[in-house]
């Protein structure tokens, strides 16, 4: 799970609305993006360089490994 | 920040134009889905054009005429109806804007919502909204 914030501008004249997804790497900040789909007609869109950056892989218990301490001599 | 997207704004929904005319305090009619009322000239003529949303003339301006929204059927959304006078009546013109900054906010808002995530609206003094969605995923 990732935090994220979307920011929204609406323009004075109502004309416009922009969105910019900040705190998610890779291609689930989409996800958030899509939030605006619902206003009108995309006018721009584009990646940053964190659109490329890896998302962050969470370690859980499950596949956090074990380590077996044998006896010392 | 991953990504960028800027939108125009565009009627697709009778429930969110109806949420922006009641948030922009206006007194408004609306008709039935399906049906639409003739809009008024300022001399009280009948005009041909008809519309789903009717804000009358007598809350825009003295000499201005009806302002509608029209549900278009090939663009599938509604599109405004404003004279050439009110066009460029002030008081028109900032009806119009308000209509349309707090559709853009229902429409978003609503998505949000229906998500879980949390938001924050800040009114910005040049007349923006800005809005401020968080949450995890």
């Amino acid at each position: 799970m990732q935090d994220f914030v979307l920011v929204i501008e609406i323009s004075a004249d109502g004309e416009t609305v922009s969105g910019e997804v900040e705190g998610i790497h890779g291609k689930r900040c989409s996800d958030i993006s899509a939030l605006l789909d619902q206003v009108g007609q995309e006018v721009e869109h584009r990646h940053t360089a964190d659109w490329d950056k890896p998302e962050p892989v969470q370690i859980g218990a499950s596949n956090a490994g074990s380590v077996k301490l044998g006896k010392g001599r | 920040m991953s990504e960028y997207r800027k939108l125009k704004t565009k009627f697709t929904s009778r429930v969110h134009l109806r949420e922006a005319l009641q948030a922009a305090g206006l007194k408004f009619e609306e008709c039935r889905p399906g049906h639409e009322e003739h809009l008024y000239g300022y001399h009280g003529d009948v005009r041909p054009e008809t519309a789903t949303f009717i804000v009358r003339r007598s809350e825009i301006g003295r000499a201005s005429n009806d302002l509608g929204w029209h549900w278009d059927t090939a663009q599938r959304c509604f599109v405004e109806i404003v004279s050439d006078y009110d066009r460029s009546y002030s008081g028109c013109t900032r009806i119009r804007q308000a209509v349309k900054r707090e559709y853009a906010y229902a429409a978003t808002a609503a998505q949000a919502r229906a998500k879980g995530y949390r938001t924050s609206r800040v009114d910005l003094p040049d007349g923006s909204i800005q809005v401020m969605v968080t949450g995890r995923i």
